[in-house]
């Protein structure tokens, strides 16, 4: 029981950081016009290595900060990321058990879920397709980027302090 | 995946980030305010730091004082850092001083830049200062050299830019020099350049490269004689034969650390 509060202690203050590194300006350079979501990086690793009641409650923390960061109103990155997180978890817990690799990919997969959605919804009507070639798609890239190391740092923090 | 347990702790969670969400459409809703107000020094220290590891513009010099430095005690450090900040906040806020006297009714509320969002795609911003300070939605927000948006959101702490650079900015500008109308707003190829457009413009106009753009003041939203900034050049579009200027601001909006708000101005009164 200690060494799980521990480990949600240590994924808070992850949280915190990750939120303030993706925030603050010019600190993470942008790569063909995008930078990555921290945020949605976090939960989808933390939603591949650890139970579903966590993961949702992280993915929901998580995206609901990545809601207020973007225009105030929590919403979107909330309820999406709670969703997937959820099935993410499901998948690598009963489906595919089958390790690093499996996760990775469900990850890249739900990468491009998540940032594909928000482009339909939110900037297809303002910029049109071209704005996917400037920035989602990089964006995605970048994300993805960020998730696997902190894939590995989360699985070592939940092997470590289980 | 359909445990019964696992699906239970999906729908409670789906059902309080929905009324989380219910909750928070409003201005100044609870959480969001809460949140920003809680983070708002972190990213104050941050964006600080991040700001002034770019601004190092005489290497040799600062190697010399850094030398110095280090045989003094870390209050010579503060007293720096703190001269730094200081000399800054001068060199921004005589600037605002020589925007205000060409336009006396501008009311001007000096602030930082704090964080900028990954998901916004052309270079919005969050200020620090909030509704506490008198802002509020639709204010202006300039730089010591013009506008650069306005305010999209507002909570106690803290306010959210849309800039000019974005389709939603909406600006009703006049050419100074030919005295010709339009409409600025944003596309995403003009946003990559760091450039911002105006459209809605009259088949026979005389806007030329180099004729400097401002708000016009028509709409109320903005006021009157604020510099957008200059014409690079007129872009014609075949779909429907219309031209936009392409409007170039005299700031990099996607890297500036500090503007002002506007949070009160005289309607009907012409900036000199």
């Amino acid at each position: 029981m200690k060494l799980k509060i521990i480990r949600y202690a240590a994924y808070s203050l992850e949280i915190i950081l990750l939120l303030v590194l993706q925030g603050t300006p010019g600190l993470i350079p942008e790569v063909f016009g995008g930078k990555p979501v921290l945020l949605v990086s976090f939960a989808l690793s933390i939603a591949a290595v650890e139970e579903v009641v966590p993961s949702l409650v992280f993915a929901a923390v998580c995206g609901a900060l990545a809601d207020i960061s973007a225009g105030g109103t929590i919403g979107f990155f909330a309820v999406s990321l709670t969703l997937l997180c959820y099935a993410l978890c499901c998948l690598t817990r009963y489906y595919f058990s089958g390790g690093a690799a499996i996760a990775v990919v469900l990850c890249l997969a739900a990468t491009v879920l998540i940032l594909g959605a928000r482009f339909l919804l939110f900037a297809l009507p303002q910029g049109g397709a071209e704005l996917f070639v400037s920035h989602y798609i990089s964006r995605m890239i970048y994300t993805f980027a960020a998730t696997v190391p902190l894939y590995f740092l989360n699985r070592f923090l939940s092997d470590a302090l289980k | 995946m359909l445990d019964k347990r696992n699906l239970k702790a999906l729908i409670i969670t789906l059902i309080l980030v929905m009324t989380v969400s219910v909750f928070s459409l409003a201005d100044n809703s609870l959480i969001p305010t809460a949140v920003n107000a809680a983070f708002r020094g972190i990213f104050q220290i941050s964006a600080s730091a991040a700001s002034a590891g770019s601004d190092i513009s005489d290497p040799e010099a600062l190697k010399a004082e850094n030398e110095e430095l280090k045989k003094e005690n870390a209050r010579l450090r503060e007293q720096l850092v703190d001269y730094l900040d200081t000399k800054e906040e001068n060199e921004r806020l005589r600037g605002y001083y020589e925007l205000k006297e060409k336009n006396k009714s501008l009311k001007l509320l000096p602030a930082k830049v704090i964080r900028r969002d990954p998901n916004d795609d052309f270079c919005g911003f969050t200020l620090d200062v909030g509704s506490v300070d008198s802002v509020k939605i639709n204010d202006s927000v300039v730089t010591e050299n013009g506008l650069v948006g306005r305010i999209s959101r507002v909570d106690a702490t803290t306010c959210m830019v849309t800039t000019i650079l974005s389709p939603d900015a909406r600006v009703a500008a006049v050419d100074k020099q030919s005295g010709d109308g339009g409409i600025i707003s944003g596309s995403d190829s003009l946003c990559s350049r760091g450039m911002t457009g105006m459209g809605k413009l009259d088949g026979d106009n005389k806007i030329a490269a180099d004729d400097i753009i401002v708000t016009s003041g028509t709409g109320g939203v903005y006021p009157p004689n604020l510099i957008v900034g200059k014409v690079r050049e007129l872009e014609f579009n075949s779909y429907d034969a219309s031209q936009t200027a392409v409007i170039e601001p005299y700031d990099d909006i996607s890297s500036i650390t500090a503007a002002a708000v506007v949070i009160d101005y005289m309607k009907g009164s012409e900036g000199e």
